[in-house]
């Protein structure tokens, strides 16, 4: 027995094969602040554009927080501020310790924290101001595009370089799901950032119509399915085993949710734009994926869930496991719900009304929001080297958060399937029996203002998290680094199968992985010029569809500023119940110089494709300084700075030659009159006001505005006449 | 012992490991510990949140057990060729080594042993695999592998090295490629069905050709990793087969594989159709999926053991007067070797010198040592027990005895290559098939030649066996799983065909109906006293008789060690001792001179104190619970055979159970009967002397108490406790293959319908595409249904 | 559509890419093991650290 006292005391580190190492906790701190403030900030904003819903004026007549504006600041801001910071938060933490190693590089962690932050900044200036793409999810600008391309690589070199000088051999599947997004998400941003800039803050979406819709949903299913899932995946697979201090319910099945998962979402892209002018077959695809994801999901759902079997006793008392059992649900439900919502005759209810708006905030509030939250509790105290400051404290948040929850969701649900079946309500006679759409409005009200406490409930939630976590910091020291032991890896060890190649490919598999991202980058970028080339040719054209006057033009820079298709769809589907309201449906033809489309996503206003000639001048002109006066009840907001400001003059020549590079068929060197032209047509219809008893300057935006309205979906209907 | 420590922890006992401590006892933390090493791990574990590890029973009964010895026990570890046939990399600091730890079972083994370089300074990382319970150590050079192996057992993991475990290493490659096919083949499959499904669910689609041909062209791509690469196997096998004149379930598939290829090819190529790619990937998929699913097995357990994995690594050869270790294989016939207590005889030999106390029990099951001079022969297998003994070798190892056990029979594999049902089946159905092509193209050829080659290739492409193949591979997969649930697990899932056809059982008796150590042991006589026993005890302690030390281990170790005056042994008879004064007697009756009575059915110890007689402990092989309604029960289905290596004593037991009973079998004899056995016969034995039988048996199922100890090679290791399983399993297996013939049969009503299809020449991709899957799918889920359904009720 | 070319050429290098990723891990033995990976996480290599699971749970458990 005595014959193992061979082992020298312990204190002897001599020669030891253990290497000592630290693990950056100041980065990880930083992200959790960064996560929690900006968690304030965005669920603010999404309050306060709840409130517009039913008391309009809660925009202060102020431009720069009038919904159109502030609902992208609000998505912006709880998807890239609030779960970016907690992705890289939870990443920074769990990367560290599966890879038992120390971040690849101080430097980059702080560029990758200061960076995004800074990014985020600019996107809480520029969305106000009116400077967006228009394009949902990716309103920002071209310059922070390019900006977010940067950080997402520096981020990306920092991950690979800690996966590379790992000291553990086998790659936790977190890790795997932290390099799918990274590589998605890296793909997505690219492909669907392809913008034409004309000036600093403004730009062109590269495609039209069609294919930016097209482009642009593919892009929004896979930043929710790469940014809000597959890296909150890993985050649930490395925390929830952690906090319930037991294994994964069953670790091959993570393994084959992961590759599940990673195969089929690529694919899901399309089931956005159901009914709406694409082929058939292009839909019934993004159907047939969107369903079977259901499978890898909620295998990764029972998986967390059943990590905590047997410790339901510790669940009860334990308000972390608390807030990842209910996010972890929420995910289940959100999973089962976008299938079912990807079915054609389910989504012809849901599309363009509240139910989606449920739907995301069911995976926003419950998955991402409460995971963060577990995380902030699980961490802090770690980090702090104390205790929760109040356990009492966590569960109210717990309790409250959940509440806001149901309160959220529940009246989102009931009032898109109100609102909806009253759109496709006829009387017997076969005439709308809501012909005005206000009236579907009005009737679900009480729901906005349900919804808003649902927020409010949620937020406050959030605050006194904010103040336990201020209090627990308070009370210990944070502790900047964490020592960890563990030995490097034996180059030469070669596990069972794989003997010879495996040697090679052993250290640099982490590499081909960056280099694959990169490629697919590359040839992304090469690619992408088809599309230019191709673009008449594959769109069937309308010989009728003609592209706008540059005052239109800038009518229609005016309405994407103003964030108009946040309320306002323009798109018919081919429903009785929408031609009937709306007039003819959509046809692809028709957007063919839309940069960038404006379907939009969700009807909080009539749908404005055929609003063209629908009303006298001078009904939008009231409408707009006042549009109760118009539609009395109506909650759309006041625009009263468009009777004050000019519309831009100066940058005519350039948006029209942009045009001209993305395939607008302009008359050769017509930039040179285009202004002219403009400055005729805004006469024009200033005249026509003049006559409807409305005295106004022809420079006002307003005018450029009454022309893009105007214009709105006419084109199809010369041909008729003809 | 250790239970006795956990009843009354108030004793000195190591609190780690359960032993006694010496008087130099070392208390830490209120506990005390018999040496450096258990303090050092229970600091280690209590660090942590490990203490549920000392509530743990098995894993500290299994402790420390024979540890003294290990230092000797892996002396052969510091012999430079050892080393270089272990190790699996080496450089100037550094070396790795995988071992075998049949102690790993819990997490907290696997905390304790990835901590080794925390325990040990000198070992750099440790790095486990809980599933095949083996473990990897990078050790520096300070410390040597002896040291690590001693380590390791100290912590209670003793490291399994022996001659087996040098080979083994490119087990695994070949499923890992099989998993590799699969993941193409799925990939392929999923995409190229996505690149189909517009075609099939939009007609709008078929007006834009720019994307049909893009994905035809896609398709055509998806579809040559998995021709070229997945499928392979097939196409081997399917020419195999032709090569020794079967028509094995491979052809038809091939067949079918290279038909839907082409058709598809020359489809996309000439524009003239979107292809059958989608149909063609899920195929091989699928059929994949079911080889790999059949493929599976326990990989903690190996069926391949065979005296090489009961053997040394090295033995000690007496070369001019110097003892030198050297390896097993370097043994020449005319080497001389040393063989201390308790060490294994490694080929046939005589004895030069020394008294040879050989216990053949492992090899011949006889319990009783036996006596052998000077001159004698011993053969390899035989354990010596005393004193040192100097053996020349007649035969090398491979030649002797024992081992010829393993070179004869060639390996049932090769036997049943072409013999499975499936195959069997695949032989009319291929012939079918081709008939029917022929005749499909004859017919059109008379009607309407423009349509012979659609039709053709139409059937080529629906006969091919799919469902069919899939139905086996899943039935046994699934027999084989619930089988692995009740304690029998399976070398792989065709056993269980074999299983079916079982006619006769030919059981062994030692360690298969009784239990492998004889616990039922009882004093008879009147009540022994505590001085008595400590005497008793005292006595037996210094025989090397099984039955003394059985006595000893009975009477427990609580008891304190009395020296003994002077010891005398007659083999086979007892011995005469005298301690504290007292002169005592043990042994046979008429040793201690009372009448012998006949006809017992158990083993007497009779102990004498001076004159006086105590009476005798008895001493009964203990039959495993319920064994006999369970043979009854079988005695009506099978013809039941018994082979002993025993002697009578247990005859009138058994009789009324089997057909036929022999006694005192040799291994050898086993083998031979077992030869002469006819098809469809399942032995059914434990240890190194059934290992031949085993093997040459149309099925040999090992009974095991602790399967990942050793076992000889077999066909399954049944847990012990579950042996009274056997009817029930016996029963299942038949069910079993009913079942998969249901499955065949529906699969087949699948290919009648397709070929309806095809004959009409009216199968279009979308048919194919729809029947492929969903014919494979119902058949594997029937299958599935049922076999669980019926595992349910076993 | 022709846009449709693009997503499908960008999901396809993507998804072989993973696909690659996938192969290299199962032959490079990743998930040889697929249990002791999700214990072995469990365990926080860091001596002296003031709090963590197992202790606040031992806690209990030990004293």
């Amino acid at each position: 027995m005595s014959t193992t006292v061979t082992a020298p005391p312990a204190e002897n580190k001599a020669n030891s094969g253990l290497e000592t190492f630290y693990y950056d906790n100041s980065i990880v701190r930083m992200f959790l602040i960064a996560t929690t403030i900006f968690g304030v900030v965005g669920m603010s904003v999404g309050l306060l554009a709840a409130t517009q819903f039913f008391w309009p004026d809660a925009n202060f007549d102020l431009q720069y927080t009038t919904f159109g504006r502030i609902r992208p600041l609000h998505t912006n801001a709880v998807i890239f501020a609030f779960v970016g910071n907690g992705i890289f938060a939870g990443v920074y933490y769990s990367l560290q310790r599966l890879c038992k190693a120390r971040m690849f590089s101080d430097l980059l962690s702080k560029i990758h924290f200061w960076g995004w932050q800074l990014i985020i900044l600019s996107a809480a200036i520029t969305l106000p101001l009116g400077m967006t793409s228009g394009k949902e999810y990716a309103e920002l600008e071209w310059p922070i595009d390019i900006a977010i391309t940067l950080i997402w690589v520096v981020f990306g070199v920092n991950m690979f370089g800690t996966i590379l000088k790992r000291r553990e051999r086998h790659l936790y599947v977190a890790i795997w799901f932290f390099i799918a997004t990274f590589v998605t998400v890296a793909m997505l941003h690219i492909v669907n950032s392809f913008e034409l800039p004309i000036s600093l803050f403004k730009s062109y979406s590269w495609y039209a119509g069609v294919q930016d819709a097209l482009v642009q949903w593919w892009y929004g299913h896979n930043a929710v399915a790469f940014f809000l899932t597959t890296p909150y995946l890993g985050l649930m697979y490395y925390f929830i085993p952690k906090a319930a201090n037991r294994p994964v319910y069953s670790y091959k099945l993570s393994i084959i949710h992961f590759w599940a998962l990673i195969f089929i979402y690529i694919w899901a892209g399309p089931h956005h734009l159901l009914y709406n002018s694409l082929p058939n077959w292009a839909q019934s695809l993004g159907t047939v994926f969107s369903v079977m994801l259901i499978l890898p999901s909620w295998g990764g759902m029972l998986n967390g869930l059943l990590t905590l079997r047997g410790a339901w006793d510790r669940v009860r008392e334990d308000p972390i496991l608390k807030f990842m059992v209910v996010a972890v649900t929420c995910y289940g439900m959100a999973t089962f719900e976008g299938p079912m919502l990807s079915l054609k005759n389910f989504n012809a209810i849901t599309h363009f009304t509240d139910w989606i708006v449920a739907h995301v905030h069911v995976g926003g509030l419950g998955w991402n929001g409460f995971l963060t939250f577990a995380m902030l509790y699980y961490l802090i105290p770690r980090m702090y080297g104390t205790q929760i400051f109040s356990k009492k404290l966590a569960n109210v948040h717990f309790w409250i958060g959940t509440l806001g929850i149901i309160f959220y969701a529940l009246p989102m649900y009931w009032a898109g399937f109100v609102q909806s079946l009253m759109w496709k309500q006829f009387t017997p006679e076969g005439t709308l029996v809501y012909s005005n759409f206000l009236e579907t409005v009005t009737q679900i009200l009480p729901m906005y203002m349900l919804r808003a406490f649902g927020g409010l409930l949620y937020l406050s939630g959030v605050l006194v998290m904010v103040y336990n976590l201020i209090m627990t910091a308070k009370a210990g020291t944070f502790i900047p680094e964490t020592k960890a032991e563990a030995a490097p890896l034996t180059k030469g060890y070669v596990p069972p199968k794989s003997e010879h190649w495996h040697r090679r490919m052993f250290e640099w598999r982490p590499i081909n992985l960056l280099v694959w991202s990169l490629i697919a980058v590359a040839i992304g970028g090469v690619v992408e010029i088809v599309p230019t080339f191709l673009i008449k040719s594959n769109v069937p054209t309308i010989s009728s569809v003609k592209p706008y006057t540059p005052l239109e033009l800038n009518g229609r820079d005016i309405y994407v500023r103003e964030g108009c298709y946040t309320c306002h769809s323009q798109m018919v589907r081919p429903f009785r119940s929408e031609t009937e309201r709306y007039g003819e449906y959509s046809k692809a033809g028709e957007f063919v110089y839309d940069h960038p489309f404006q379907w939009g996503s969700k009807r909080t206003g009539p749908d404005l494709l055929r609003v063209g000639g629908k009303y006298p001048h001078s009904w939008h002109y009231y409408h707009m300084l006042d549009p109760t006066s118009m539609s009395p009840g109506s909650i759309m907001p006041r625009y009263p700075w468009l009777f004050e400001q000019d519309w831009n003059k100066e940058q005519i020549p350039d948006k029209i030659e942009a045009m001209q590079t993305l395939g607008v068929p302009y008359a050769e060197g017509y930039a040179d009159q285009a202004l002219t032209d403009a400055q005729d047509q805004a006469q024009a219809i200033s005249a026509e006001l003049a006559t409807q008893g409305v005295k106004v300057v022809p420079d006002k935006e307003i005018v450029a505005l009454i022309a893009y309205l105007q214009r709105l979906g006419t084109d199809i209907k010369k041909v008729e006449n003809e | 012992m250790v239970e006795e420590a956990l009843i009354s922890p108030k004793t000195q006992t190591c609190f780690h490991c359960g032993d006694a401590c010496a008087e130099d006892e070392i208390i830490f933390d209120e506990k005390s510990f018999c040496c450096h090493g258990c303090k050092a791990v229970y600091e280690l574990i209590s660090q942590s949140d490990l203490n549920q590890y000392y509530n743990n029973q098995d894993l500290r009964t299994r402790k420390m057990d024979n540890l003294s010895g290990s230092e000797r026990k892996f002396a052969f570890l510091d012999q430079q060729e050892v080393i270089d046939e272990i190790l699996r990399y080496r450089d100037e600091t550094r070396s790795v080594v995988k071992l075998y730890l049949a102690g790993i079972h819990c997490s907290s083994c696997i905390y304790l042993l990835e901590h080794l370089p925390k325990l040990d300074q000198r070992v750099f990382a440790a790095e486990v695999n809980f599933i095949r319970k083996e473990i990897t150590v990078t050790f520096s050079h300070d410390t040597s592998l002896r040291e690590l192996a001693v380590l390791l057992t100290s912590l209670g993991y003793e490291p399994t090295i022996n001659l087996d475990s040098l080979s083994d290493s490119q087990k695994k490659t070949k499923r890992s490629s099989i998993g590799t096919m699969i993941a193409v083949a799925g990939f392929c499959f999923g995409n190229s069905m996505l690149i189909s499904l517009p075609e099939y669910l939009d007609v709008g689609f078929q007006y834009e050709t720019t994307f049909k041909s893009l994905f035809g062209w896609i398709n055509l791509g998806l579809s040559l990793p998995v021709v070229l690469y997945a499928a392979q196997d097939y196409y081997k096998s399917a020419w195999s087969g032709l090569k020794h004149k079967y028509l094995n379930i491979d052809v038809p598939i091939t067949l079918g594989i290279l038909t839907l290829f082409l058709r598809s090819l020359y489809e996309i190529l000439t524009g003239t159709g979107p292809g059958y790619v989608d149909s063609l990937n899920g195929l091989v998929f699928f059929l994949l999926v079911g080889k790999w699913y059949q493929g599976k097995s326990y990989q903690a357990l190996s069926f391949e053991r065979d005296y090489r994995s009961y053997f040394p690594i090295s033995a000690t050869r007496l070369v001019g007067g110097q003892e030198e270790n050297v390896m097993l294989k370097e043994l020449v016939e005319g080497d001389e070797i040393i063989l201390h207590n308790h060490e294994l005889i490694p080929a046939d030999g005589l004895i030069v010198s020394g008294d040879g106390k050989i216990d053949y029990s492992f090899v011949t099951g006889e319990a009783e040592p036996v006596k052998r001079l000077a001159g004698e022969k011993v053969f390899a297998g035989g354990r010596q027990i005393g004193g040192q003994l100097t053996v020349k070798l007649e035969k090398s190892v491979n030649n002797s005895e024992l081992t010829q056990l393993w070179n004869q029979e060639k390996s049932k594999e090769e036997k049943h290559q072409y013999d499975t049902l499936i195959d069997r089946v695949s032989r009319y159905f291929t012939v079918v098939i081709l008939l029917l092509a022929l005749g499909t193209g004859i017919y059109w050829n008379l009607t309407d030649p423009t349509k012979i080659w659609d039709s053709v290739a139409a059937v080529l492409i629906v006969a091919c066996p799919c469902a069919l193949a899939l139905a086996l591979p899943f039935g046994l997969g699934h027999g084989m799983r619930v089988l692995g649930e009740k304690g029998l697990y399976l070398k792989n899932a065709n056993v269980i065909e074999r299983l079916a056809k079982i006619k006769e059982i030919v059981f062994d008796k030692t360690g298969t109906l009784t239990k492998n150590d004889p616990l039922g042991i009882s004093f008879v006589g009147r009540e022994l006293n505590q001085k008595e026993e400590t005497i008793i005890k005292s006595a037996c302690a210094n025989s090397a008789h099984p039955l003394s030390k059985l006595i000893v281990n009975h009477l427990g170790d609580k008891l304190e060690k009395l020296p003994i005056s002077q010891f005398a042994e007659e083999i086979g008879k007892g011995f005469v001792s005298e301690v504290s004064g007292i002169e005592i007697k043990v042994g046979s009756a008429q040793w201690v001179g009372q009448t012998e009575e006949k006809e017992t059915q158990e083993s007497r110890v009779y102990v004498k104190f001076g004159e006086n007689h105590l009476g005798y402990f008895s001493i009964r092989a203990s039959y495993r619970e319920g064994i006999f309604d369970k043979l009854t029960e079988l005695k009506n289905h099978f013809a039941l055979h018994l082979l002993s290596g025993d002697n009578e004593t247990e005859a009138n037991n058994l009789s009324p159970y089997f057909s036929q009973i022999h006694f005192n079998q040799k291994p050898k004899d086993k083998l031979d009967y077992l030869q002469r056995q006819n098809e469809s016969t399942l032995m059914i034995g434990d240890g190194l002397n059934d290992a031949g039988a085993l093997k040459s048996a149309e099925v040999g199922i090992s009974v095991c108490e602790d399967i990942h100890q050793f076992s000889p090679a077999c066909d399954a290791l049944l847990q012990a406790d579950s042996i009274q399983l056997l009817p029930m399993i016996l029963r299942f297996s038949r069910s079993v293959m009913w079942a998969v013939i249901a499955a065949l049969i529906l699969s087949f009503a699948y290919n009648i319908v397709g070929l309806s299809f095809a004959v009409t020449g009216n199968l279009t991709p979308v048919i194919s595409a729809i029947l492929m899957p969903v014919s494979s799918i119902t058949v594997v889920g029937f299958i599935t249904l049922v076999v669980n359904l019926v595992g349910k009720r076993l | 559509m022709s846009v449709i070319i693009v997503l499908i050429g960008f999901s396809l290098i993507v998804a072989s890419g993973f696909l690659v990723a996938f192969i290299w891990a199962s032959k490079s033995g990743q998930y040889d093991d697929d249990y002791t990976p999700s214990v072995r996480i469990l365990f926080d290599d860091e001596p002296n650290q003031t709090v963590n699971v197992n202790d606040r749970n031992s806690a209990t458990s030990r004293k």
